[in-house]
């Protein structure tokens, strides 16, 4: 990932997260994945055996892989072409109590923030509702990062919007692209201490981040905020995810 | 090739079923009861906690309410698993209220481990998903003064909470498994891994690590009480690189990691 001028990074560690799922231990190959010209490019990084581990960082890639601000890290069990059309659907890595993850965060030379990443390709036609509590005050400049993976590789041109929870007017419209990861810039929306804004695509999901950054650079902070289905556990939660999605669309003027 | 794939699907299923042998979270016994999970609460000079807490039931509902008497309430737990607390705080019809936690338990007889919050939800109740209210909000840990805090969210079903009876909702198997952490250890730098113990019943963790492939060592063993917490150290030099497993019964012994340097805290789940 790339944001800022802060050197994005991913560590990799070839050990399953459980020991009882995974039946892989051949060599693998790492490959950067990235959106350009409409297709995949791909690009090997490095073999990795079982029980090794990896900091991929981005002066790792190849000059243009972060012309949208974001390659994928995939491993592979066979080598793949220079070129793919759609992103490879085999999972070489398989585990799902939990799923196995990696690191990825952003590093300055006197700091690092990570977060537990994996990502799965969004649909292309799907919505996106957040709330973001934990915009920071004092000598901090906020950031909101959409982080969109679609199968097919078009960067393509969405909308963003971002709302008062309040009033539920909208702040702003915002330009945000798919297989990318979009930076905007939270400062000059003066959000108070007891705001809660919101964020509203109708037509992009994504992962949404806060990013912080302290005015002198030295120290930052990275964290997903949740999608609406986090805020109940069992029962109906699709239809309650729909509920709440309906709930706050439906109110925006 | 499509038997050795039907052989692996097989024994994955009779692994699942070793291993896994219930849901991963209860079904708690009271259907109005808040699922949160146990956030780890930091003390010392060097840490000042923070949570965000928001009105989940009016955010699921799509509207603030201005309306008296709604409270969250703050359950505060000891490493061994005690209820040290309870301290009830009003919902504001603000959005967004920051908690100052280090603040609000400087007079408690004995500093939490964690905590678990509790919410209202009379009015969700009406909409009949049987869903339940969850709380997986955001602590912020801001570490000797940086002046920008590290945020984790929560996302451990522990406990369910109604009117001061708190349910352990973890599950756990018989047969020991291991979790590896899913990022490499790199230094210079010190992390700290907090575990929790969402179960009933008393754990034992066992701690390895590794710096070459295929070869553990091991590190450090102890148990956790029933909703107690325990935070690890393990110290990393420059240029050293490290992997570190859990081995417990626990279905999934996931840490929140903190690492810090001289000058930084990175705060994560492993």
């Amino acid at each position: 990932m790339k944001s800022l001028d802060f050197e994005g990074f991913t560590s990799i560690v070839y050990e399953p997260p459980n020991n009882w799922e995974n039946r892989i231990g051949a060599p693998i190959f790492l490959y950067a994945l990235w959106p350009s010209g409409g297709t995949w490019k791909t690009h090997l990084l490095f073999q990795l055996t079982r029980g090794e581990s990896v900091v991929i960082t981005s002066s790792d890639l190849p000059a243009g892989a972060l012309e949208s601000s974001l390659a994928l890290i995939y491993p592979s069990a066979c080598e793949l072409k220079s070129e793919l059309m759609e992103l490879p659907s085999k999972k070489t890595w398989v585990s799902h109590t939990p799923p196995w993850r990696n690191t990825s965060g952003f590093r300055s030379p006197t700091a690092q923030t990570s977060y537990q990443a994996e990502i799965e390709p969004f649909p292309e036609k799907a919505t996106l509702l957040t709330f973001h509590p934990f915009i920071q005050f004092g000598a901090v400049h906020n950031f909101l990062l959409t982080l969109n993976v679609t199968r097919l590789p078009d960067v393509i041109s969405k909308t963003l919007m971002i709302m008062d929870s309040r009033s539920k007017t909208m702040l702003d419209k915002i330009e945000v692209h798919t297989n990318s990861l979009t930076t905007i810039p939270l400062d000059k929306y003066g959000f108070r201490p007891d705001d809660l804004p919101i964020f509203y695509s109708p037509d992009m999901a994504a992962i949404p981040f806060g990013l912080g950054v302290s005015l002198d650079g030295k120290m930052l902070s990275l964290e997903h905020t949740h999608p609406p289905a986090s805020l109940v556990l069992f029962g109906e939660r699709n239809k309650v995810q729909g509920m709440i999605k309906r709930n706050w669309i439906e109110s925006f003027k | 090739m499509r038997l050795q794939h039907s052989i692996k699907q097989q024994l994955t299923r009779v692994n699942r079923k070793l291993f896994i042998t219930s849901s991963f979270t209860k079904t708690p016994c009271n259907s109005s009861a808040t699922i949160s999970d146990l956030f780890i609460y930091r003390s010392g000079p060097e840490w000042n906690v923070e949570f965000e807490l928001l009105d989940v039931e009016s955010l699921i509902l799509g509207n603030f309410i201005s309306q008296e008497n709604r409270y969250a309430e703050f359950y505060f737990f000891s490493s061994t698993g005690s209820l040290i607390s309870k301290i009830t705080q009003k919902l504001s019809s603000t959005p967004r209220t920051t908690i100052m936690l280090s603040e609000l338990v400087a007079t408690l007889s004995e500093m939490p481990a964690t905590f678990a919050i509790s919410h209202p939800q009379d009015r969700f109740a009406k909409t009949n998903s049987n869903s339940m209210i969850a709380e997986r909000g955001y602590t912020g840990y801001e570490y000797i003064n940086l002046g920008v805090k590290g945020y984790v969210h929560g996302n451990l079903d522990a406990v369910a909470l109604f009117q001061n009876q708190v349910e352990p909702l973890g599950n756990f198997g018989m047969i020991k498994r291991k979790y590896t952490v899913q990022h490499a250890l790199s230094g210079p730098a010190i992390y700290e891994f907090g575990l929790v113990n969402p179960t009933k019943r008393k754990q034992k963790f066992n701690i390895e690590v590794s710096n070459q492939p295929n070869h553990w060592e091991n590190w450090s063993s102890f148990s956790i009480n029933s909703l107690g917490c325990n935070i690890f150290k393990i110290p990393i030099a420059d240029s050293e690189t490290r992997i570190v497993r859990i081995s417990s019964n626990l279905y999934m012994a996931r840490p929140v990691v903190f690492r810090t340097t001289l000058t930084s805290m990175d705060v994560f789940h492993g």
